[in-house]
């Protein structure tokens, strides 16, 4: 049948395409293993690379850096992005649009020239770049995103769900604590992984703002890519893309699925 | 809560000060000369943006657009496809394909680009099986050049594209095609006349995001490029960090801010003429 | 009997929209009440009102004598239905109704009484641990009740509660709330645009057309003697005879009578008008007959029952009459 050869013909290209976006990541993940230090034979399995990234100190300073400024800016930008999206919800704004480019920009915008342009500022204003200015920057683009995932969630909650409980005696507050916050909860803890995960992952805009005695993760393992080849590389690499990956997974599950609003 | 319409006024304010206000300084900074140590000092003048008329940095651009154009044009071939797959599938299994093809979304480029660097170089894993074979006798050079380049831009910004043809894909009714067939149109004419048009939205913000993330890449060409494939990103990169001209690095720069605002104002302007209403920046993000 | 309810020049714009004039109203205690109108003619808007979620333009609001015309909903001794039901979805059915009574701090003990309670009026004691999604829309219907019930409200409004069900269940349920409502003694103000739900359920009927009150009356006389025109086509079906004098006979199908053109002897008035069938549908219990009528394009609709002498069929000549005690009159 015709239709059944399509479909399989369907099928094998989405595999191979998704064997492109796959395979080298696992051959990034299953060099971490090989014994061999520079040939791209397999020679054998081994732990050692791993073991030797937690002797060195430096691998452990960019680490202690990296979680640092990840937490710190995920706690600031979800606070803020959570409130501001709770408000968008609820009000109409005159500069509404203003407000919406404000805050999808920095998305859109080339990584870049947002990572050039506060280094720029920074250099003006004579903050001396260092852990200070990466969290600074961090916050500035997870902001959005905390904004736009704790939205999508609101969007899909019922308007009704909090005239019920005003109606049912509950104060502003009441209401706030016991509908509004809960319900929106999933949407704040995905937002919150994905702010965490942009800090810890980012590359292009630490680049520009982070100082000598700030190296994170991905900026540590450029200069050693700079260097050339190495197990440690993949090893590191693996365990950033392993993390990654969980947080991903993790906040996907918490994402609103289509909720209730549609099915109607 | 009386005054919880200033409960955006923090996150407003956050990025007036840090989004805002350093573009502004970008731009003041690209009319601006500097001294030969990198001091910049402002006095006003076009300079920087005349150096980019400069066949060498035009050439520069010119190349950036030819790998852009190429890019977009390889992930809607591999991403089309991928995304119709996930699209027809039932729907307990829809989420999960979307989720694998967002996992290396959130890979950053440099862990990624690295990854194609290990497979690629001249004692890497396509030259150690090629060798083995016995099908070359000398490693071939793989990294290092446009080709290099492409697959790794290519591998990059798959995900951008696969995404908004999906959702596109995951609006259209399949109705149509049955209606189509009916009437008598082949599965290839339904295709073309049915299913092509109403998703070319998709296809187009996919194209949008492909196309500003090529023009604005620099760590793809920086790991896997080598020097004489610079994109306008390593220009800027460069002018930043070791050349220290800030003053056109900065023009280089809000001249690329402006081709990515142009671009996505055009896509609004065709959407919200398709769609009859008004657009909004969610159609992208 | 007592009053509960006492609307006073009630108001309300919208952005300079005029969504109702003004209103006056009073509700007695234990009363069904029923608001009917079609959608926007601000039903649910004058509902919202009394609830507290929508604030007057003007006027005062009276509960049980109480001026509550500025109180929150949440100060309010009235619960609300939500036409969806707007139950909590991160809460249990059994958590769902002591929502209410956890926000008013009811001590433990009487709270568990009175959800226990609840749970049997609405036999839902089965379902206590479900959440809203594991549940029908039926179940999920008496949940919403049970909810605002629990809290012994001075009045109970119900928005639609009946809309996004199946007939069937529509009609078991109607009757289910007439009853609860009968057993308890307690004011309903029951929002609803079925007019046939309307008039099986209620005490009385207010019917609302653009903000305005077109009548209020019980459900026999708001069927059986419209006071407006909109009221006649909005319940029911109905003919209507423009008058020479500028007013409206409005005459129910059922109260139509017809005979052959040509009949001699007749007992009954004179036919006031004569035409001719043109389709006859059958309805199970009846046959609706359509007319057109001589000298004009107007379709009258007649209901013949069979135990009245004849079928007719289409192309027959009739003629049209009516006891003249069935006459009602409109004019406007």
């Amino acid at each position: 049948m015709p239709k059944t050869w399509r479909n399989h013909t369907l099928c094998a290209y989405a595999m191979v395409v998704l064997a492109f976006l796959y395979f080298p990541l696992l051959i990034l993940a299953l060099y971490s293993f090989n014994e061999s230090r520079i040939n791209a034979m397999w020679t054998g399995f081994t732990w050692d690379w791993y073991l030797s990234l937690f002797h060195n100190r430096r691998v452990l300073e960019a680490l202690y850096n990296s979680l640092l400024v990840a937490c710190i800016s995920t706690v600031v930008s979800t606070s803020l992005g959570t409130i501001a999206a709770i408000a968008l919800n609820k009000y109409k704004y005159k500069f509404q649009n203003a407000i919406n480019g404000l805050l999808y920009l920095p998305i859109l915008i080339p990584e870049i020239v947002m990572g050039l342009s506060l280094l720029v500022l920074f250099s003006q204003a004579q903050i001396p770049l260092g852990k200070t200015t990466l969290i600074l920057a961090h916050i500035t683009f997870c902001v959005s995103f905390v904004v736009i995932t704790v939205s999508t969630r609101l969007e899909g909650m019922r308007p009704e769900l909090e005239q019920a409980a005003m109606d049912l005696y509950a104060t502003p507050f009441q209401t706030f604590r016991y509908i509004t916050l809960p319900m929106a909860m999933p949407g704040i803890v995905a937002g919150a992984l994905i702010a965490f995960t942009l800090s810890i992952d980012d590359f292009i805009i630490s680049f520009f703002v982070a100082g000598p005695s700030s190296t994170t993760l991905p900026l540590y393992i450029y200069a050693m890519v700079k260097r050339g080849i190495s197990p440690e590389i993949n090893a590191l690499s693996t365990l950033l893309m392993l993390s990654t990956i969980s947080l991903v997974v993790l906040a996907q599950i918490l994402q609103p699925q289509h909720t209730s609003k549609k099915e109607d | 809560m009386k005054n919880g319409k200033l409960m955006v006024a923090p996150t407003v304010l956050w990025l007036s000060f840090f989004f805002v206000i350093p573009l502004l300084i970008v731009v003041a900074v690209s009319f601006a000369s500097r001294t030969p140590y990198g001091q910049v000092i402002f006095d006003f003048t076009l300079n920087n943006y005349q150096r980019f008329f400069e066949p060498l940095y035009l050439s520069i651009f010119a190349y950036t657009l030819g790998v852009a154009l190429l890019t977009t044009v390889f992930t809607i071939i591999l991403g089309y496809p991928l995304a119709y797959f996930i699209a027809q599938l039932p729907k307990k299994w829809q989420q999960p394909g979307l989720i694998l093809v967002m996992i290396p979304f959130w890979i950053n480029f440099l862990i990624r680009s690295y990854a194609w660097v290990i497979i690629l170089r001249t004692r890497g894993l396509a030259n150690t099986f090629l060798l083995e074979m016995g099908w070359i006798d000398l490693p071939m050079q793989f990294l290092y050049n446009e080709t290099a380049v492409i697959i790794g831009m290519v591998y990059a910004l798959l995900p951008f594209m696969v995404l908004p043809i999906y959702v596109s894909l995951e609006q259209f009714d399949r109705r149509l095609l049955e209606a189509a067939s009916d009437l008598g149109a082949s599965p290839f004419t339904a295709f073309r006349k049915i299913t092509l048009p109403l998703t070319l939205p998709g296809i187009a913000a996919g194209t949008i995001l492909v196309f500003i993330s090529s023009l604005g890449m620099f760590v793809v060409p920086d790991v896997m490029g080598g020097a004489k494939s610079a994109l306008v990103g390593n220009l800027i990169q460069n002018q930043f960090l070791a050349a220290r001209d800030w003053p056109f690095g900065s023009a280089l720069s809000i001249i690329l801010a402006i081709m990515a605002l142009v671009l996505i104002v055009l896509y609004y302007k065709a959407l919200s003429a398709q769609k009859g209403g008004k657009a909004d920046a969610k159609d992208l993000a | 009997m007592k009053d509960m309810i006492r609307l006073e020049g009630i108001s309300k714009k919208f952005n300079g929209h005029v969504i109702i004039p003004s209103i006056d109203l009073t509700i007695a205690d234990g009363e069904f009440l029923t608001l009917l109108g079609p959608s926007g003619c601000g039903k649910t808007t004058l509902l919202r009102m009394i609830a507290g979620l929508e604030q007057p333009t003007e006027g005062k609001i009276y509960l049980d004598d109480e001026d509550v015309t500025k109180l929150p909903p949440y100060k309010r001794n009235v619960n609300m239905v939500f036409q969806h039901y707007a139950l909590f979805p991160h809460m249990t059915v059994e958590e769902n109704i002591h929502f209410g009574l956890k926000m008013k701090n009811v001590p433990l003990d009487e709270q568990d009484e009175r959800v226990d309670q609840v749970l049997y009026l609405t036999q839902l004691e089965e379902l206590r641990n479900r959440y809203p999604q594991q549940m029908s829309g039926g179940q999920q219907q008496r949940v919403a009740i049970a909810r605002a019930l629990v809290n012994n409200p001075k009045v109970l409004l119900l928005d639609e509660p009946l809309g996004a069900l199946d007939y069937q269940l529509r009609k078991k349920l109607q009757i289910e709330l007439k009853n609860l409502q009968r057993g308890l003694g307690l004011t309903f103000i029951y929002v609803t645009h079925d007019q046939e739900e309307a008039l099986t359920m209620s005490d009385r009927i207010i019917v609302m057309n653009k903000g305005v009150i077109e009548q209020d009356d019980n459900a026999n006389t708001i069927y059986h003697i419209p006071k407006t025109k909109f009221v006649a086509k909005f319940i029911g079906e109905s003919n209507f005879f423009d008058q020479e004098d500028g007013t409206t006979l409005v005459m129910r199908p059922e109260k139509i009578l017809l005979c052959p053109e040509d009949e001699e002897n007749f007992t009954h008035p004179e036919p006031l008008y004569y035409g001719t069938v043109v389709d006859v549908v059958f309805y199970g219990t009846i046959d609706k007959v359509f007319i057109r009528l001589d000298n004009s394009n107007q379709i009258v609709i007649a209901y013949q029952y069979f135990d009245d002498i004849k079928r007719w069929e289409p192309d027959e000549r009739v003629g049209i009459w009516w006891q003249p005690q069935d006459e009602v009159r409109v004019t406007k």
